[in-house]
């Protein structure tokens, strides 16, 4: 039993490592050799352009949800004019990065870890080692880099779409005040929140990519063994997301 | 001297020891077919030679080189002399068939132009028998087309040794003789050392020049093909007859 526990724990460091250090190499390679600018931007399409849909849809929802609870409570205690300010605090700094952060991770790092967790099994990994190539330089850092460029992008936009979605909902349900909605959200709203909350999705972008790269390289024993990547890919990155948006929200934030 | 000299080499995994001190040479023009039952450490000695595992101890000599031992970027040069027909053929599904047979050379001699990487891909495309297929997908070809295709793309940079792990398993026994040929016109007309593994009794005698068996981690030498049907050892009788059978 105790032993169980141990060869887990063991496991579960020897992971992080093995990640770590493929962070580390990926970084040294991109500023040694360099990268392959046509991936770079064949990557950016899928991952951002590909993306936006969900990522705006998610954000519009997320806006409408949250101003149908915060407005009515607001209103009740007579701070509907601070619910603007309070809206677009809260969408800068935590819903719209986090939410675009998960977003990528389910969509974009299912989608890498399954593409290279097939070629791994079906040696195509192997061949990229065999014909001079490196599965780092070919296959990971121009993912790492179009997901650390889009995913801040795709947060401006959701901030953007999810302070629309909560004015819509805000002035037209809950009685309050566009001109006080919008002056609240000026008062509030600070360079730090937006700056905070971008910064915060270029680590997401580098963890759900490097963590769906690790993900797909390490995957064996067929279509079981992608399957099963893939979905590590997803659960993995989305934890290291919620651990990690903590400890960024208190630096930033606090 | 010897092409390729193996001394002592030694590789487990876990405690399964797959290669118990094993040593072979290999000469230059040589077909040898390395046989032996499946999980025997066959292909774990190709990925040794091809620098994607590394072994425990011992030394492989190429031209005198020991890889084992040599940088990364010294390998490098070596592994250019080496081409690879993966089991699974492993071509790039979201690459072309010519963009597949040049893909080692784009990468690594960037001063090629793309008319002559086209030319590439054609001569080598047309030694395989798959002219005008430069611009299919792997996806649009038979198994017996994708095992030539990733030949031909063995073959791109000239190599002076040729791998092939398990080259006809799983094909027809009519796309086998076509591989087997293939295997034999590269040997002749390009004068390569092929390495070859499989269990496919027909790949070993129509190619081989020399049998190898491994059993246990260790080479039994058979010789010939005439020398493997006449052997008294009863491990290599059993896999012969056993293949005969099948």
């Amino acid at each position: 039993m105790l032993e169980d526990v141990g060869n887990r724990f063991t496991a579960v460091l020897e992971e992080i490592g093995e990640t770590v250090l493929l962070f580390i190499e990926t970084l040294r390679t991109i500023f040694t050799s360099g990268f392959k600018g046509r991936l770079v931007l064949e990557q950016m399409s899928r991952i951002g352009v590909d993306s936006l849909p969900v990522a705006l849809t998610t954000a519009m929802a997320v806006g409408m949800v949250f101003a149908i609870q915060v407005a009515g409570e607001f209103v009740k205690f007579g701070a509907g004019k601070v619910v603007g300010g309070v809206m677009v605090i809260a969408v800068a700094r935590e819903l719209a990065p986090a939410l675009t952060g998960v977003v990528v991770a389910a969509r974009v790092g299912a989608a890498m870890a399954a593409e290279i967790g097939t070629m791994k099994v079906t040696q195509q990994v192997d061949a990229l080692y065999a014909l001079g190539s490196s599965p780092i330089k070919y296959l990971v850092i121009p993912r790492f880099i179009a997901t650390t460029l889009m995913l801040p992008l795709l947060t401006i936009l959701a901030d953007l779409v999810g302070f629309i979605g909560a004015f819509f909902v805000a002035t037209s349900f809950s009685g309050i005040n566009s001109i006080d909605f919008m002056s609240s959200a000026e008062a509030f709203l600070g360079f730090d929140d937006i700056f905070g909350g971008i910064v915060k999705t270029i680590v997401f972008g580098m963890l759900v990519s490097i963590i769906a790269c690790y993900k797909g390289l390490k995957a064996q024993n067929g279509a079981k063994g992608v399957g099963e990547a893939t979905t590590l890919a997803v659960v993995h990155s989305l934890i290291a997301i919620f651990i990690f948006n903590y400890f960024l929200s208190i630096l930033f934030f606090q | 001297m010897s092409l390729i000299n193996i001394k002592n080499l030694h590789k487990s995994f876990g405690k399964k020891e797959v290669l118990q001190g094993v040593s072979l040479d290999v000469e230059q023009g040589e077909t040898i077919a390395i046989i032996g039952p499946s999980g025997c450490g066959k292909s774990t000695l190709l990925r040794i030679l091809l620098g994607l595992d590394s072994a425990d101890s011992g030394s492989i000599f190429i031209e005198g080189e020991d890889i084992c031992t040599i940088s990364a970027s010294a390998f490098q040069k070596i592994r250019e002399k080496i081409g690879m027909v993966f089991q699974s053929s492993a071509l790039f599904d979201s690459l072309s068939v010519a963009e597949n047979v040049v893909f080692g050379l784009r990468e690594t001699r960037k001063h090629l132009s793309e008319k002559e990487l086209d030319r590439v891909a054609s001569e080598k495309l047309s030694l395989v028998g798959l002219q005008g297929t430069e611009k299919l997908m792997p996806g649009e070809l038979s198994g017996g087309m994708q095992k030539r295709v990733s030949l031909a793309r063995a073959i791109a940079y000239n190599p002076k040794i040729i791998l092939y792990d398990e080259p006809t398993t799983g094909l027809d026994p009519l796309t086998s003789v076509t591989i087997e040929n293939l295997i034999n016109k590269l040997s002749n007309e390009l004068k390569v050392t092929s390495i070859v593994v499989t269990h496919q009794l027909s790949t070993i005698f129509r190619t081989a020049s020399r049998i190898i068996m491994l059993d246990n981690g260790n080479f039994v030498v058979v010789g010939t093909k005439d020398d493997a049907l006449k052997s008294s050892n009863p491990v290599i009788r059993e896999f012969i007859e056993a293949g005969l059978i099948k």
